[in-house]
């Protein structure tokens, strides 16, 4: 009996998804029964650093590893994000955006107010008419004020954040206060049991560090799961056809430029530029499809982007790192007594900052049903796979949403409308969502990564409307509009901007309640 | 409006400063800061409560006076305020510590100066204690002002940590305060913070020794026996309504 217990966790790779798992599993001795968390990284690696947007799902985890808000913002550069917003997706004219908010539609948890904004459809965009935090958005507005209690606001927030000093920060925290232990070497063999599950793992310089679970956080080579189990990725090439990025750090010219509170995503003709504002810099990126452009065109979209948004930027002192990645998701995620949490499960592209809210979940799921025997393994690594696919399906589902229904003209934009390229589910749903609103029974899980409101946003943001008769607008319903314009009024009077309150909590902080 | 300046004894040498306490120089306030070193006192007639201050979202320990702005419901009919004790924060009007730098063999050093608020209710040249004496000296008033200054400015030094000492054990909880104006229309007056109580019953012998031996467990009990003057401040409220 004793033998085959869980007592000890041994995580590979020392990235974000490596110390968010160690710190939210150490967190929670209770979940594991006192389970020992090991973190092996090897000094040979270059975290790959660009997962720089959060969800709200941020600030629970956070809490729950206990680091607090106030040094989490100090020392991470980080800043508030309130969504994200969509410029030039529609069509190649102009510089029309939509937004996806994080707040949910007013009045979402009763009723479905979608229907009723197409009576006003002209006047006010879907986004600005069901959640005040547009307007916020609009003003670079922060979340909250100086007085909110830490991980508490006014409008739903989650973070933009430097992914280097936020692996710092973790690493100090789980190895000081969490009792995590840190071994810094490279692993040159896995050695498995007789039944093929990992029994420990040979490292270069501290000998052999034997473990019950192991979770993979190696990045995109899987060191366990792929390289060691072969366990392949399912391709997603066909559906999503981004696989290459440029990254640059951009600083701002003006130290108190004001920060962007969401995350800028703006077409371009074979991809997107990711546009993510910290305290000290930017952060900006163009992905794009290596079948439809190269990198030079990539670094050229975005030098033309910075000259256009930050003129006078000394554009030959910056740095492009290019990076290159297959988009899919593993077959299985976890495979005996090993899991794989972060790029080695998948990544399909940085639309939606969904890859650190994948490792959120996963881990929850995990500590949700933590195996404290390996006799419960096989059942719980079945769920855990079945979940898994779930997820990266919708999510794949959902990213595609955002280029179907574009007007775009070029070959890369008119690719992503070829109806073999579109997954079935969604395909079906958007042959619904002709004649009534996405809505809760289209999404039943209990937890799903993205609503029925995030396609709401996307869908009317792209000015894909129903055909159904406009619906007459009862009182009540009339009482739900204004409350959200009275609310972004007040939030536009009493909100201070993003960069005034970063300001305040580098010399304040911010109370714990 | 406040005009701070730096007081020195030729501009200011015939300023006096009325010390009698009441609406017409500035106490119909409805709080005043208080320092744990104070609680003792304070606690025998006021309710103390925490807030965080509007300016800077620092937790920050108040007596209170009132429920709205500008509401002191200790005045008598006439308008005077006669504390048994009256906090520091109250003492030194209408005195403020300021910085200056001042330059010892080209080092510079900061150094802790006198201002006054020249527009405050207060200043007068006729009523009140004299400032300077006659020749310039300090009197006797002024270097209890000095005093009291000082005692301030060493507050100020601790009390973020005295804060982060309650919130590192989670002691501190929001609360708010209801009441029925004269319309009958609930009030709630929001924005407190106080002891947890029963945070304060789950400690461990470990966690109360350290807040004993920091001085904090004193004040502690202090404010928790200040929030039975919190019904006798709303009678009071009643009673005028």
């Amino acid at each position: 009996m004793q033998k085959n217990e869980v007592k000890k966790v041994v995580i590979l790779g020392g990235g974000t998804a490596g110390w968010l798992s160690a710190g939210l599993i150490a967190a929670q001795p209770h979940l594991t029964h006192n389970a020992q968390i090991t973190l092996i990284e090897s000094p040979d690696i270059a975290t790959i650093g660009v997962g720089e947007g959060t969800w709200p799902t941020m600030r629970q985890t956070l809490k729950t590893i206990g680091i607090s808000e106030s040094e989490f913002i100090q020392r991470c550069d980080a800043s508030f994000k309130q969504g994200s917003r969509f410029d030039g997706w529609c069509d190649d004219e102009g510089d029309a955006h939509y937004y996806h908010p994080f707040s949910l539609p007013v009045a979402y948890q009763q009723l479905n107010i979608a229907p009723y904004w197409f009576a006003n459809k002209d006047a006010v965009s879907f986004s600005h008419a069901v959640a005040s935090q547009t307007y916020l958005c609009d003003h670079h507005k922060a979340p909250k004020n100086h007085l909110h209690s830490a991980y508490q606001g006014e409008a739903n927030y989650g973070y933009h954040l430097d992914a280097g000093k936020f692996a710092m920060l973790l690493q100090q925290h789980c190895t000081t206060k969490l009792n995590v232990e840190h071994i810094v070497s490279h692993v040159e063999c896995i050695n498995s049991d007789e039944d093929g599950y990992i029994s420990s793992l040979q490292t270069r310089d501290h000998g052999t560090i034997a473990g019950d679970l192991f979770i993979d956080c190696s990045g995109t080579h899987a060191k366990l799961l792929h390289q060691h189990y072969g366990i392949e990725l399912i391709e997603q090439h066909d559906v999503l056809f981004n696989d290459r990025a440029v990254a640059v750090q951009v600083p701002y010219l003006n130290p108190q430029q004001e920060i962007l509170s969401y995350t800028k995503a703006t077409a371009q003709d074979a991809g997107w530029i990711w546009d993510i504002g910290l305290q000290s810099r930017r952060g900006l990126g163009m992905v794009y499809s290596s079948r439809f452009a190269n990198s030079e065109d990539a670094k050229q979209a975005l030098s033309q982007y910075i000259a256009k948004t930050q003129p006078g930027t000394a554009q030959n002192e910056l740095i492009f790192r290019e990076i290159s990645f297959t988009p899919g998701y593993r077959r299985r995620f976890w495979y005996k007594n090993c899991l794989a949490i972060g790029m080695s499960a998948g990544f399909i592209e940085p639309l939606e900052a969904s890859a650190l809210v994948m490792v959120e979940l996963g881990l929850n799921n995990l500590l949700a049903n933590f195996p404290t025997h390996r006799a419960a393994m096989p059942t719980l690594a079945k769920r855990f796979d079945e979940q898994c696919h779930y997820r990266w399906k919708r999510i794949i589902e959902f990213l595609k949403l955002h280029y179907v229904l574009s007007k775009r003209t070029s070959p890369y934009w008119q690719a992503h409308k070829e109806a073999n390229s579109i997954p079935l589910q969604l395909q079906e749903n958007l042959a619904l969502w002709q004649y009534q609103s996405p809505w809760l029974n289209d999404f039943d899980r209990a937890q799903e990564v993205f609503s029925a409101a995030s396609y709401q946003y996307v869908l009317y943001g792209m000015k894909q409307l129903p055909q159904f008769p406009v619906l007459a607008m009862p009182a009540a319903i009339i009482e739900h509009f204004s409350a959200n314009q009275q609310q972004a009024k007040r939030g536009l009077q009493q909100l201070p901007t993003n960069r005034e309150l970063l300001n305040h909590i580098q010399q304040f902080g911010i109370q714990p309640i | 409006m406040a005009n701070h300046v730096l007081l020195d004894n030729i501009s200011h040498k015939d300023l006096k400063v009325i010390t009698t306490r009441g609406a017409n120089w500035g106490d119909n306030i409805s709080c005043a800061t208080v320092f744990p070193s104070e609680f003792a006192k304070v606690q025998a007639n006021q309710p103390i409560v925490f807030r965080k201050h509007p300016q800077t979202g620092q937790f920050e320990a108040l007596a209170l006076f009132g429920f709205e702005n500008g509401e002191n419901l200790l005045l008598n009919e006439q308008g005077e305020l006669q504390l048994s004790y009256l906090p520091l924060s109250m003492q030194r009007q209408p005195f403020l510590i300021g910085q200056q730098t001042q330059y010892n063999n080209g080092i510079p050093e900061q150094s802790l100066v006198v201002h006054i608020d020249l527009d405050s209710p207060r200043i007068s040249t006729h009523d009140g204690e004299a400032i300077f004496l006659e020749h310039g000296g300090n009197s006797e008033y002024l270097n209890h002002i000095a005093q009291v200054l000082n005692a301030l400015h060493q507050e100020h030094q601790t009390i973020n940590l005295f804060f982060e000492r309650l919130l590192s054990v989670n002691l501190l909880e929001a609360f708010s305060i209801e009441y029925a104006d004269k319309n009958g229309e609930k009030v709630t007056v929001s924005g407190f913070y106080t002891i947890n109580q029963q945070v304060l019953n789950g400690l461990t012998a470990e966690q109360l020794k350290q807040l004993q031996q920091q001085g904090d467990l004193q004040a502690i009990y202090m404010v928790l026996a200040s929030m039975e003057h919190i019904p006798h401040l709303l009678n009071k409220k009643w009673a005028q309504q």
